[in-house]
């Protein structure tokens, strides 16, 4: 039976082998907190949405998602695939980002988060305003389109401001990593599949991840995927339709875009385990 | 064309201020209370505990029925301050009420959290929740 004597051996093998001790302790401890992935993203382009689907929370019958609910907290979940992995979504809109991602950038250059799920839209975010006529972009001169190709632009700019304050920390990290772009809502851009990908893969977006894997060589790894993780017009909360469903786009498309998110998120994480 | 539609930002960033300085205090006010009950759970005694669960209930109750809307109207303070053309004096006030605002529904949110665990460490999250039923709902909201 172990009594007092032995814990004290215990205690003085600890404090002599402590210069030994400490590393493995704070080895075992970034293991533990490794366990996480990020899903970052601007705002209204479906990052809780998604982080609810992977955790298997998301109830396809009563979440009504299509009415859009800003984020003001940082939520966590657990990965259905994975439960000792945590999903951390984190609010996007700009005036929220310092409370709210503060402190992330460290979190990400120590190698406490596996990988990161960057959330796009190709623009197509989800205005959080009543109504598009309050919006800086709307001019009343002009047409509803006009004001649609001026915000989306804006939006994409906001997509590449997000990816640029992040890559210092994704190229600082010292451990395996891996970054998604889920490209959201492709139900609603599907015309522009061809250019979209681009962008992402290869335009301005695709140098800044290009950046990142040149940096970390084989450390890291990158996939991108269009997907929609709900079918819906575009519509503000006044009932304002900004942009109608691709014809043609229908429930098996969606799922199918769905459940390869699930198996890209999967390869992901099997790579980031694999030694 | 309906009437929200035709205020300006201006218009709309001005007819909200009021409204999120008044739920602010309403909020701080709300979390406070929460705080309150969270330490007196903490340090009670079983007999103490029978006058907290109602106490916690009906806080509870409160803060599930307010919570989606003011987290709307932040919703709304939100959006002019991220895409609206307004004049800096009035983005400023507005992005400090919404700061304010929101510190108050996440504390709200989490003290909750936290009473509800409680409650059900102590196991009286049933006895709160027969409260919240005898008030008149057909189902605790926690």
């Amino acid at each position: 039976m172990t009594g007092w004597k032995d814990a004290l051996e215990i205690a003085k093998w600890g404090w002599d082998s402590r210069a030994g001790v400490k590393p493995l302790l704070a080895k075992f401890r970034l293991w533990l907190r490794r366990s996480k992935v990020l899903v970052i993203g601007p705002g209204g382009t479906g990052k809780t949405t998604l982080a609810r689907i992977l955790s298997g929370q998301f109830d396809w019958l009563l979440d009504s998602s299509w009415a859009y609910r800003e984020s003001v907290e940082v939520k966590k979940y657990k990965l259905r695939a994975d439960p000792a992995v945590e999903v951390v979504a984190v609010p996007g809109q700009e005036h929220r980002r310092r409370s709210t991602w503060d402190g992330i950038g460290t979190d990400v250059s120590r190698g406490e988060y596996r990988g990161v799920i960057f959330v796009a839209s190709n623009g197509f975010h989800t205005p959080i305003e009543s109504s598009y006529k309050r919006n800086s972009h709307f001019e009343p001169e002009r047409t509803r389109d006009a004001f649609w190709r001026k915000y989306t632009e804006a939006k994409r700019d906001d997509e590449l401001a997000c990816l640029r304050h992040l890559v210092p920390f994704l190229k600082a990290c010292p451990l395996k990593l891996w970054l998604a772009t889920l490209v959201t809502k492709q139900d609603l851009w599907r015309a522009q599949e061809p250019a979209v990908e681009t962008w992402y893969r290869e335009g301005e977006y695709g140098k800044l991840v290009t950046e990142v894997a040149s940096h970390k060589g084989a450390m890291f790894r990158y996939e991108y995927h269009g997907c929609s993780l709900l079918i819906g017009n575009l519509v503000t909360a006044s009932n304002e339709y900004l942009v109608k469903n691709a014809e043609g786009y229908d429930h098996r498309a969606q799922v199918e875009s769905v459940r390869r998110v699930f198996e890209v998120i999967d390869g992901l994480h099997a790579w980031g385990n694999a030694k | 064309m309906s009437e929200v539609a035709e205020l300006s930002a201006t218009e709309l960033a001005t007819r909200l201020l009021p409204l999120l300085k008044e739920y602010t205090e309403k909020m701080r006010d709300l979390a406070e209370r929460l705080s309150s009950v969270n330490q007196r759970f903490v340090l009670s005694y079983s007999k103490e505990q029978a006058t907290l669960v109602s106490e916690a209930s009906r806080l509870l109750c409160l803060r599930f029925t307010v919570d989606q809307p003011v987290r709307d109207l932040a919703q709304e303070a939100s959006g002019l301050i991220e895409h609206a053309a307004l004049e800096f004096q009035l983005r400023a006030e507005l992005k400090l009420r919404l700061s304010e605002i929101e510190e108050h529904i996440r504390f709200a949110k989490s003290l909750s959290d936290l009473i509800i665990t409680q409650m059900s460490g102590l196991r009286i999250l049933e006895a709160a929740r027969q409260v919240a039923v005898l008030s008149g709902r057909y189902k605790a909201p926690f």
